[in-house]
């Protein structure tokens, strides 16, 4: 199906439903060349400006947080494990959930086209034949980069195209053209580096956090809004500097608040404004979490997480 | 004042020299994001588009150290209370910052009616801001996401500049104008030759043309027109995407709001002034657990109000820039213009 | 004057503890004195000032000045323990030492005040800086009119400045009346949230001003009750509490519209608050 297509069979069925909801939250075309802007959709005029393609890379079930009452999502497959994992630990109700389901063929990473372009600031974007097309301000030439090359590390193995909750569908699901490589495929890579360069590959990363805790904030299983390990004074976790063992501090603590929970959307990777990484930690995570446990967060809404749960034996722990 | 030229393939001679008297700070990129640093590789070939993180950093760091403190015991009379020893240390490297846009330097302007106004002024920003000299980069080519003629500021503004440099890029070279005396030493060495008058024109040509290929948005009237709109339930629907982080508030070049916390080892310690921003939930949150913006519309209208009405009444300028940093930054796309535009529009 | 806190406002002086007074369960007076004896001497701030107060390592909280600068051996500070700041100078004992930066802000308008009927109206851990207004009337009684004081606390055993009210209730120029939130066993005296008293007793607005200070909730009704009884917005007065950081006017962290509680206040009288947006 064309994109177009996709589209405006969205708005249909958006146009049908808005009536039993109060809010249906999905994409429209962003001020960010690169990057749709959420759409909050109160009525059928609202529904005009909805758009969907390879630039919606929000994952839009964080706004859970933020509303109460009937709530209508637009998901990819990614993101419908984010909602999963909210109805396990309680944040919301299944009935009070409409959840449009959209295909998807992996969405522009902007970070990566950042470093693709050296920082160089972008003037338009769009994507024709599996290759993202830029224009830049500086020259007047545009930049071809295969999508392989500009997609989220989730969308190169991806294996969750079809979504695991959904009320109501647009296409068929089918594995993503880029979906090339397998599994943790990005943490194993990067395990195979030596202890030293581990430490000063993260020494480097979060030497230039800014602790703007964008990527707590977009993070859908982050909800402890007033009571974060970063607001606490007492015990205080966390001194305000910014030196690389602080901000590793923090990090780490969320990495291992979000153990067993994390559904691999990348959010905090594609909020980060100082194009840190820091999505591998959480995949790490996750990848250990596997191995121990055989759990995937967000697979359905009735698992038990294992961290919540006791067994006298564990299967894989001697 | 004079105007110089300087050779593009002079740069590296010029900052060599300059690296013997200052700390020299360029853009440079680390992992496709930008910002000053004083490590090479710099960018300051690029024309158009500013570093992500401003140059706010040059006189207003994200942290600050305020003072360090000792309690001494007494080591003679262990019965006798400790004395507290107390240190301040206000000497900074003198730095020079390279290649940094108006809209960031017009900043200092702005920080300094709150930071040196008033009855106390801040010795550690004014101590900074005099150990700092700025040559700066106007903007022959503006982004989509650049405001700053709506505001007060300009491409080529001079504001708080030492020297302002025009690209030309047919002759390879930037025009140099000297905004202050230290400016004109700077010209003065031997990296700089004359500019004639057909140069000159041309760097004024462009940067008419740049000014005028940005987008104006008409503001007459936001100082008013925000208290009016004070209960206005625009704010909810302007507010819905927010994430409360603080993206724009720490890339602001304007934005001056911080946090005083104390680390302490043992008997020892330090207290050091942060960033800080009104965006998120604990900032107005007071000991006895009331809260007066305790839901995100009230964050996120307050963030405006203080730039567009509350800094103006002060001192008639609004406390931005108009570098469009916000825009470009947000994660989920807010765009102040439209802000200002639904509030001017109400 | 002040010429540390204009050198590098930051800085605190070093002060120490001279007596430490347990008020009430939770809140502690503490007579504060320079290291300096001299500096005591000539050192000058106005009832409605504010100084903040560090225990270096824990952070700085504002206090209301409760001492009044007519009087010259101490400041006095009430302080009510109810977080990480206010327990650690909880702490402090005869002799220990802190961190202390004032006066700061700005004060209660006894110029304006000369010759008028003063009503103040305080309530709580809120009579604190209306002490240092009250004894600095007593202690300049001559130019101004009658001064009355109404003082509501939760329980008896709230009640703060238990010495001060010996002195106090013996003075002719000055009328105390004291009141708790319910009945007590062995209380005697009037019962009933201080709005509702305020409302019994029926000040004149005439030729008055009326200062208050307490909870939040309490303070804002007694400013209607205070309308209501005919007061004008300019003769009412109170002062605020807003989360203040450098107190200095430069964090940002208590405006209140184009103000900085900690500059343009926190004194500020009810028609100043009216032209100021809702965001307290």
């Amino acid at each position: 199906m064309q994109n177009n297509e996709i589209i405006n069979k969205a708005k249909e069925i958006l146009k049908n439903k808005i009536g039993d909801l109060d809010l249906i939250v999905g994409y429209q075309k962003g001020v960010n060349p690169l990057s749709n802007s959420p759409l909050f959709i109160k009525n059928t005029e609202d529904i005009q400006r909805f758009d969907y393609g390879f630039f919606s890379s929000q994952s839009l079930p964080q706004y859970l947080s933020y509303y109460k009452g009937k709530i209508g999502l637009v998901i990819k497959g990614c993101d419908s494990r984010a909602i999963n994992q909210l109805i396990v630990e309680e944040r919301v109700m299944r009935d009070d959930l409409f959840v449009l389901a959209m295909p998807c063929a992996g969405t522009i990473n902007a970070k990566k086209v950042d470093k693709n372009l050296s920082g160089a600031s972008i003037k338009t974007a769009k994507v024709e034949d599996s290759t993202l097309i830029v224009s830049l301000y500086d020259d007047n030439i545009d930049i071809k980069i295969p999508l392989g090359e500009v997609v989220f590390d989730k969308c190169l193995s991806c294996s969750y195209y079809e979504p695991a909750i959904m009320d109501a569908s647009v296409g068929e699901f089918n594995k993503p053209p880029v979906a090339t490589k397998e599994g943790y495929f990005d943490v194993s890579e990067f395990s195979s580096k030596s202890n030293d360069e581990l430490l000063d590959f993260w020494r480097t990363e979060f030497s230039r956090c800014i602790r703007c805790y964008a990527c707590r904030n977009a993070c859908p299983m982050c909800y402890c809004q007033f009571n974060c390990l970063a607001n606490t004074r007492d015990p205080k976790w966390l001194s305000e500097r910014t030196t690389f063992e602080e901000n590793a501090m923090f990090h780490m603590i969320r990495a291992t608040h979000l153990m067993g929970r994390c559904t691999g959307c990348q959010e905090c990777e594609r909020v980060c404004p100082m194009n840190i990484p820091i999505s591998l930690l959480f995949r790490k995570n996750n990848e250990i979490v596997e191995n121990l446990f055989g759990y995937v967060a967000g697979k359905n809404a009735d698992e038990q997480p294992p961290l919540l749960t006791f067994k006298k034996t564990e299967e894989n722990i001697p | 004042m004079g105007y110089k030229i300087l050779r593009k393939d002079n740069i590296d001679s010029l900052l060599r020299e300059l690296r013997s008297k200052y700390l020299v700070y360029l853009p440079s990129a680390q992992s496709g994001s930008t910002c000053l640093t004083s490590n090479e590789p710099s960018l300051l070939k690029a024309t158009s588009g500013n570093t992500r993180l401003s140059a706010k950093e040059m006189t207003f760091p994200q942290i600050e150290l305020l003072l360090a403190y000792e309690y001494k015991k007494n080591l003679e009379d262990p019965f006798k209370p400790t004395s507290i020893e107390v240190k301040t240390d206000l000497e900074y490297e003198k730095k020079l910052i390279f290649g940094a846009r108006p809209c960031d330097v017009k900043a200092i302007m702005l920080f300094d009616n709150v930071y040196s106004g008033g009855e106390f002024k801040d010795p550690y920003f004014n101590k900074r801001k005099e150990n700092a000299v700025f040559i700066t980069i106007g903007c022959a080519i503006p982004l989509a996401t650049c405001f700053c003629t709506s505001v007060g500021c300009g491409p080529f503004d001079e504001t708080c500049s030492d020297v302002i440099m025009t690209p030309l890029d047919e002759d390879n070279s930037f025009l140099a104008k000297s905004l202050s005396p230290v400016g004109e030493e700077i010209l003065s060495m031997n990296q700089f030759s004359t500019a004639d008058e057909k140069q000159i024109a041309r760097s004024e040509e462009m940067a008419k043309k740049a000014e005028a290929g940005i987008e104006r948005i008409d503001l007459s009237g936001i100082k008013e027109k925000l208290l009016a709109n004070f209960e206005d339930p625009i704010w909810e629907d302007l507010s819905s995407a927010c994430l409360n982080c603080g993206i724009c508030t720490y890339l602001c070049p304007t934005c001056h709001c911080f946090n005083i916390t104390d680390d302490r080892f043992g008997l020892a310690g330090e207290r050091i002034r942060s960033w800080d921003a009104c965006m998120f939930p604990p900032f107005t949150l007071e000991a006895s657990g009331h809260n007066p913006r305790s839901t995100r519309d009230k964050r996120f209208k307050n963030r405006f109000n203080h730039k567009f009405s509350y800094y103006p009444q002060n001192f008639n300028e609004f406390l931005c820039t108009g570098c469009g940093r916000c825009i470009a930054a947000c994660p989920v796309g807010i765009d102040i213009r439209e802000v200002l535009k639904r509030n001017m529009e109400r | 004057m002040n010429d540390q806190l204009h050198e590098n406002p930051y800085k605190p002086e070093t002060v120490r503890v001279k007596r430490v007074i347990n008020e009430t369960p939770n809140i502690k007076s503490f007579e504060l004195i320079f290291e300096n004896p001299d500096r005591m001497k000539t050192f000058f701030y106005m009832p409605g000032q504010v100084a903040q107060l560090s225990i270096y390592g824990f952070g700085e909280s504002t206090f209301g000045f409760a001492s009044s600068p007519t009087r010259k051996d101490h400041m006095l500070f009430s302080v009510m323990n109810i977080g990480e700041n206010t327990a650690a100078i909880h702490e402090l004992r005869e002799g220990d030492r802190l961190g202390f930066r004032g006066p700061l802000g700005n004060w209660f308008p006894v110029k304006e005040m000369k010759g008028k009927h003063i009503y103040i109206i305080g309530g709580g851990i809120g009579m604190a800086p209306l002490r240092s207004l009250l004894v600095y009337l007593l202690d300049n009684k001559k130019d101004y009119g009658s001064i009355q004081l109404l003082y509501g606390c939760k329980t008896p055993g709230d009640i703060c400045y238990l010495d001060d009210r010996k002195e106090w209730e013996c003075c002719d120029d000055l009328d105390v009346v004291l009141t708790i939130d319910n009945e007590y066993p062995g209380w005697d005296k009037r019962v009933g949230f201080v709005p509702a008293v305020l409302k019994e007793i029926a000040p004149n607005p005439k030729n008055s001003f009326a200062v208050t200070c307490g909870p939040p909730i309490m303070i804002k009704y007694v400013l209607e009750e205070l309308e209501k009884l005919g007061f004008k917005p300019e003769q009412i007065i109170t002062t605020l509490e807003k989360r203040m950081k450098c107190g200095i006017g430069k964090c940002g962290r208590c405006g209140i519209g184009n103000k900085y509680v900690c500059v343009d206040g926190p004194v500020f009288s009810l028609a100043q608050l009216k032209e100021l947006p809702n965001d307290l």
